[in-house]
């Protein structure tokens, strides 16, 4: 197994999510899947671990695509059908070019006034969603079903929405991909997994279109417990040929706090750096993490954004919750991080409201995750940083 | 050409260096080179970021990589290194930055010889240049994926300031993220001279997804090593020689170089040019040719840029973004954005500062802070006060005054304001004031020799500030030489034997004379024509007798104040004026009480304080010297003075010991105390300054002469009755005739001192 910071991982090198990966498919059987979870726990890992599952035991096609990339719907749905028409089954489905083009085109232009004043164009909207449909079609009929990973869906839905003040585009998209799912000759034949880091349902509450999304499972993907966590670092300790005993794995998640592979990923490379060619030891591992808190410029960064995103007074709300939440590496509950607030927010009602909304942007933002209905940092390393320098 | 001049040569661009030397010349990183590589060779399938500051060795390193790779048979078989201009200035565009990959595969194929499957790759991406720019983007991904697939190998993009490429792609980032992210056997390993933004935002489609390596200093043994490496690349041994004679002087430089491997690099040329040995002239060599670079990158910031390096680079140490707002009077906003950019650009960086949780900024290449205060600050000390910690360091105490008193001795060299710099910089260095105060004097000499005028010195001097103690100094420096000037030029007959010279040299030096008195007196001379005057001769003739003959001051003593480096003794005016005579005295103990006493004397007991107060620091033998003083003033009626002096000697001072000499000064004061009818005050004075239990005999004694004829002392124990009634007799003692206040022993010279303070008729 290699150690690999940062891009998605296969094979020998995806790991540790077998549980996660029969549960998925399990629900896949039944239902489309909207699969959360905040950035760098490996969700685009398990995707491609889940299409290729599925592919090799044939019980359905699977293809993965990244939408985060689509400026509008068209290029959604092209990047979506690109992704099945790259599958084998998927290539005899790709339609005729020269017909698609023809349609197109012939479409586009229903009439020319005479002396050219004025042309008679199709409207924008039910162009892309007839091609869409159209390829549908064809794909539901070939016998085999379809599971599509549709990864970084709410990057393409904030995309658009950026665009579309009124709402109105992002809820004809979703409106219509809803539709999509509901086929009745889709049941069967296909289904969706998508996927995402940032807040989906933010944007869908903020424009009332949570009955868009509201047939998906809602599931979530989060850290390794802790014996998985324990044998991912016991099968890169042996890759490497590394002596990392049972003590120092559990002093090295212990420095992680929240076990996701992305995290023991970096400590096990800074104590790969410190250790060298040395049995790596406690001292070791104390050194590395000093390493890493020692990048001031990236830890800072965090800080420095809460002035920027909230301004005053909520940056200093958000700082007492953070600030609580650093004291304790597990993590505060709601009620205590209200309470934090109550200085500020004499008002309960309010106080709940403010403290409920901070939540949200704190996790949508990456500083928090949580578990087990407690707050928590995200990052083991940022809640270091934080106790330690962020009055 | 040579191997050492390629090598200075390419300091600044290594891809101008040969492939041999380079890779001979490759001695420090070694660790994590072999850690790309050992990833490279387990697959890759990582993308790696190296985060350096300018001069780091990151475009050394990326090329070491691709030289490494193709030299290893293994990797050379799965891999190929693209190579890039260091700036992909045509980059806007995803198509133009894959054409751009395209283009170094074609390259490397044409090296290796593959000029078939460069003309068809050629054929392949002409095919292209009419498409649209998605469909190009998009189409040259797919050949440059699908050639890698083919020939089953990775291609390893060595990518050079990678955070200008991602900047100029920010509307492309996640088309190339999914495009580095889907298993397509692309290898990214970049570089750049700060953390990413993209990877630092947690919204943004890079955060956390480059395997980041800093490339930080050189710890000091990998630094020796570089070095050493070069030299023996260079074929310089003296540079070895150098090193391992005198490891503290490489030590030194080290930490000036930062680390940095191209400062390194430079200071080996330096060190091969061949010097004396002088750390600080190895650092003037540095800077001379460190300029032309800096110099480009300073000129090509935007103004408002400039104006913030600026501030930073003055300051030396980190300074927070409201700091910054303050000394540059622009908003704290605007200030914050510019630094960011900055640290963005790698010109500045973030630092810890201590006990705080806010950040500060400084210049990221300490060396270019070093050569902006050189060249940019016209303020000396604080051009060279980076040098002053370095002095400390390099040298230690012993070693640091041994130093600065050959920088004493040493001529003046080309530049005076270098020398007025060095000499500043050793001043604030060294810890005994008398040398400090030396260098700074010789300082002074050095700008004002160089003629250097008001407005300069006040430039290159706090006057206001830190040098505010110089500020007398150079007015009298520049008095004494104007007063020669005057009299130089004069027209007057001189006297036989007498010339210009020999007479202002003489007035100059006169301790006696105040310094207004002096420059009056060259007036009065440069006026007079050609006619011989008689008066003038009487005073010439006076003067002829050398002043430095006068055996009461030192030689050393007599030239200073004819230079202006001391004031003259009715001048004394800080505690520094005590500095310079210290630091001039042969004898210390006696001259310094010559100095104090004139002092008094002269100004009718007006010597500051302050200045009281340092002679005592200076010497204790100004302690009866001060008692002495107390006695005269109490002679001429000025008990509130002879108070005073005797509180400077006993406050604060409970472990002055009361020595033969004191008691002896002490009993006359008192005396002198008892016939001016102040015995109790006297007697109340050794009580409030908490010796009347160490000296009872005589506080009772005082008490007794207080109390008038027949009092007794038969209530005290004989161990002190005795002791008391001797001194009783002693105070009782009818006065001598009246005698001048002169130094004994001195009439000729006092008296023509007391002449000529009854003509001044007033202080200087």
């Amino acid at each position: 197994m290699k150690n690999i910071i940062g891009k998605p991982v296969d094979g020998a090198n995806f790991f540790g999510r077998d549980r996660e990966l029969r549960e998925l498919r399990r629900i896949c059987e039944d239902e489309h899947i909207l699969l959360l979870a905040p950035r760098r726990v490996g969700k685009t890992s398990l995707l491609h671990a889940l299409a290729l599952d599925v592919s090799r035991d044939a019980s359905a096609v699977g293809a993965y695509v990244s939408v985060a990339a689509a400026k509008g719907e068209p290029q959604f749905v092209e990047a979506v059908l690109r992704s099945i028409y790259e599958t084998t089954a998927g290539k005899k489905l790709k339609p005729n070019p020269i017909a698609t083009w023809l349609r197109r085109h012939g479409r586009r232009v229903r009439g020319i006034k005479v002396a050219g004043i004025g042309v008679d164009v199709d409207g924008y909207a039910a162009e892309w969603q007839d091609e869409a449909n159209r390829a549908f079609a064809g794909i539901l009929q070939a016998k085999q079903p379809w599971l599509i990973l549709i990864d970084e869906l709410p990057i393409f839905v904030l995309t658009i929405a950026a665009h579309d003040t009124t709402g109105e585009r992002v809820r004809s998209f979703l409106q219509w991909f809803r539709n999509l799912r509901q086929l009745p000759e889709a049941s069967a034949k296909l289904r969706f997994v998508l996927a995402g880091s940032v807040g989906l349902d933010s944007v869908t509450r903020k424009h009332r279109l949570t009955d868009t999304v509201n047939d998906l499972r809602d599931w979530r993907l989060g850290p390794y417990d802790a014996e998985t966590a324990d044998r991912f670092l016991a099968e890169l300790a042996r890759s490497y040929r590394m002596d990392v005993g049972p003590e120092l794995r559990r002093r090295i998640c212990g420095h992680a706090e929240w076990l996701i592979p992305y995290h023991l990923q970096v400590i096990f490379s800074a104590l790969r750096d410190r250790a060298r060619d040395a049995t790596p030891s406690e001292a070791h591992l104390d050194a590395a993490i000093e390493d890493l808190l020692a990048r001031r410029t990236y830890f800072s960064s965090w800080e420095e954004r809460l002035r920027g995103a909230l301004g005053a007074p909520e940056d200093a709300f958000a700082r007492a919750i953070l600030g609580a939440c650093a004291h304790d590496p597990r993590g505060v509950a709601a009620s205590s991080l209200q309470q934090c607030l109550a200085g500020q927010v004499p008002d309960p009602v309010e106080r709940g409201k403010t403290a409920r909304w901070l939540l949200d942007v704190l996790v949508n933002d990456g500083y928090l995750v949580e578990q087990a209905r407690r707050w928590r940092f995200r990052s083991g390393l940022l809640r270091r940083y934080w106790e330690r320098h962020v009055p | 050409m040579t191997t050492g001049k390629r090598l200075a040569t390419a300091i600044y661009n290594p891809h101008l260096l040969e492939r041999s030397d380079l890779v001979a010349s490759f001695v420090a990183r070694h660790a994590l080179f072999n850690e790309l590589l050992d990833d490279l060779r387990r697959g890759g399938k990582q993308h790696h970021l190296l985060v350096g500051a300018r001069g780091s060795g990151k475009t050394t390193l990326l090329l070491r990589i691709a030289y490494g790779i193709e030299d290893d048979a293994k990797l050379a078989r799965a891999c190929v290194p693209l190579r890039f201009p260091e700036e992909q200035y045509n980059v806007s565009r995803p198509s133009d930055f894959w054409m751009n990959c395209i283009d170094a595969l074609t390259d490397a194929l044409e090296q290796h010889g593959d000029h078939q499957g460069a003309t068809k790759l050629d054929a392949e991406v002409k095919a292209l240049e009419d498409l649209e720019d998605h469909q190009r983007a998009t189409q040259a991904l797919a050949l440059l994926t699908d050639w890698a697939k083919r020939s089953k190998k990775m291609l390893v993009l060595l990518v050079d300031n990678m955070d200008i490429v991602l900047e100029r792609l920010r509307e492309a980032h996640w088309p190339l993220r999914e495009a580095l992210s889907a298993d397509n056997r692309l290898v990214v390993i970049g570089a750049s001279t700060t953390f990413l933004q993209e990877s630092l935002v947690y919204e943004s489609p890079f955060y956390d997804f480059f395997h980041v390596h800093e490339l930080g200093p050189l710890p000091e043994d990998e630094a020796r090593k570089l070095v050493l490496g070069l030299a023996r690349l260079a074929n310089t041994p003296e540079v070895e020689t150098i090193i391992a004679a005198d490891p503290g002087r490489f030590k030194a430089l080290y930490v000036l170089t930062g680390g940095m491997p191209r400062t390194l690099a430079l200071l080996h040329g330096i060190l091969a040019a061949g010097k004396n040995g002088r750390v600080e002239e190895d650092l003037d060599g540095l800077l001379d040719q460190l300029t032309p670079y800096y110099k480009a990158r300073f000129d090509d910031l935007p103004t408002q840029s400039q104006l913030i390096m600026d501030a930073v680079a003055l300051h030396w140490h980190p300074i927070t973004a409201a700091d910054c707002a303050s000394h540059t009077r622009l908003g704290v906003n605007v200030v914050s954005a510019q630094l960011d950019r900055l640290c963005r650009q790698g010109l500045l960086s973030k630092v810890a500062l201590p006990g705080a949780s806010k950040l500060g900024f400084q210049v990221a290449e300490r060396f270019f802070n070093i050569w902006y205060l050189m060249r940019a600050s016209r303020r000396l000390r604080r051009r060279l006060g980076w040098l002053v910690e370095f002095l400390r360091v390099f040298y230690g105490e012993e070693d640091l005054q041994k130093r600065a008193e050959e920088l004493l001795a040493t001529p003046a060299g080309r530049s005076a304001e270098r020398d007025a710099a060095k000499l500043l910089a050793f001043a604030s260095a060294v810890k005994e004031p008398g040398l400090r105060r030396r260098l700074e004097l010789s300082a002074v000499r050095a700008l004002v020799d160089e003629c250097c005028g008001p407005e300069e010195l006040r430039e290159m001097l706090e006057l206001e500030g830190e040098d505010s103690h110089l500020a007398p100094v150079l007015d009298r420096v520049k008095a004494m030489r104007d007063l020669r000037a005057r009299i130089s030029r004069s027209r007057v007959v001189w006297p036989k034997g007498v010339t210009a010279a020999r007479f202002a040299d003489a007035l100059a030096c006169d301790p006696w004379l105040p310094t207004s008195m002096k420059l009056e007196f060259a007036e009065h001379i440069s006026q007079h024509d050609r006619r011989p005057c008689q008066a003038l001769n009487a005073q010439a003739a006076s003067y002829l007798r050398p002043v430095r003959e006068d055996t009461n001051f030192s030689p050393r003593i007599l030239a200073g104040i004819g230079s202006g480096e001391l004031p003259g003794l009715r001048n004394l005016a800080t505690p520094e004026d005590v500095d310079g005579f210290a630091a001039m005295a042969d004898d210390l103990g006696t001259e310094l009480w010559k100095v104090i006493l004139s002092s008094e004397l002269l100004t009718t007991y007006q010597t500051p304080d302050s200045v009281i107060r340092r002679a005592l620091e200076v010497s204790e033998s100004i302690a009866p010297c001060l008692l002495q003083i107390a006695q005269a003033a109490v002679e001429a009626g000025q008990w509130p003075i002879a108070r005073r002096r005797v509180l400077s000697v006993f406050e604060d001072a409970t472990h002055r010991a009361l020595t033969p000499v004191m008691l002896g000064f002490l009993q006359n004061f008192a005396q002198a105390c008892v016939r001016s009818g102040l015995a109790n005050q006297a007697a109340d004075l050794l009580k409030e300054v908490g010796r009347e239990e160490r000296l009872l005999p005589l506080y009772e004694a005082l008490r007794a002469a207080a109390a008038g004829p027949g009092a007794s002392l038969a209530h005290l124990a004989p161990e002190v009755r005795t002791p008391a009634e001797d001194l009783l007799k002693f105070l009782l003692e009818p006065a001598p005739p009246p005698t001048s206040h002169a130094l004994k022993g001195k009439r000729g010279r006092a008296g023509r001192g007391d002449r000529r303070t009854k003509r001044a008729g007033k202080d200087s």
